[in-house]
């Protein structure tokens, strides 16, 4: 417990954790909550989802078990190359 | 499309995950969304300064990994892959806008300067939130992106150089000198009057 504050305390310090804290909070906030006023993730998830049907995008299914497929995935160089292919 | 009721339960991510490539129920997908859009988004804006530069980013970051979440390992956790997502997608877009490859002003080969100063990380780590966001506006891309996975993902020097693609001892010295450059800078702008 002593040992979680004392993280705590220094994240606190950690003024690039702050600005994390402080994106994500302006994440979440609805400019007008009485107007019923999106915040800018529900803003982004519509878009996003938006998207993902306008290119009829559709995940294929792992054709073995998760664990198998997920050895599969490998650091640095090959992931660049599976993921910005 | 509307955003997805995601199931009320908290699960941990390698599950959500699981049940997302079960189901394929897009309920599962939204549960990932919402959880890390904040932060990589943050991410995005700290490197790429602009606000709708940081959000398409953000949402083909998140394309990335809807289409590849069935080759994320569980070696690593989901954060540390999504992560290394997000700073190799704005790394590429940087080199791509520049049309070079050079990330770093100092990947021009320049001698090592024994008198270089070790910056106490806490002179680093005291400044504000709005101190920092000007001193990284200022800061080379390289430089604010090496800050950000160490300070603020905890990355390891090993970690950092797998992702940069640099040697350990190349990503120390970077790390030495983007602090010096943040210093610099912030001394310069906000002075103890």
């Amino acid at each position: 417990m002593k040992q979680q504050a004392q993280v705590k305390k220094e994240k606190q310090a950690n003024c690039f954790k702050q600005l994390e804290r402080a994106y994500e909070k302006a994440f979440f906030k609805k400019e007008n909550a009485r107007k019923g006023e999106l915040t800018l993730l529900d803003k982004m998830e519509d878009a996003f989802w938006a998207a993902v049907e306008a290119k009829d995008l559709s995940v294929k299914l792992p054709d073995s078990d998760f664990q198998r497929k997920s050895s599969l995935f490998i650091k640095g160089e090959q992931m660049n190359k599976n993921i910005f292919a | 499309m509307l955003r997805k009721q995601a199931p009320s339960v908290e699960l941990p991510d390698a599950d959500v995950i699981r049940q997302y490539l079960r189901t394929q129920d897009p309920a599962y997908f939204s549960i990932l969304y919402r959880k890390y859009a904040g932060k990589v988004y943050g991410k995005c804006l700290s490197i790429l300064k602009e606000e709708e530069l940081a959000r398409d980013a953000m949402q083909e970051i998140f394309m990335k990994i809807l289409l590849n979440l069935s080759a994320f390992g569980e070696k690593s956790m989901f954060s540390t892959w999504i992560y290394s997502i997000t700073y190799n997608y704005c790394i590429d877009m940087i080199r791509r806008k520049k049309k070079e490859q050079t990330l770093f002003t100092d990947d021009i080969e320049r001698a090592p300067d024994v008198a270089e100063e070790e910056i106490p990380d806490e002179l680093l780590l005291e400044m504000d939130v709005k101190q920092l966001k000007v001193v990284l506006a200022i800061l080379p891309e390289g430089d604010r992106i090496i800050l950000l996975m160490k300070y603020q993902d905890d990355k390891s020097i090993k970690e950092i150089a797998e992702t940069l693609k640099k040697t350990e001892s190349a990503i120390k010295m970077k790390i030495k000198r983007a602090k010096q450059k943040a210093v610099e800078i912030f001394k310069q702008k906000f002075p103890v009057s």
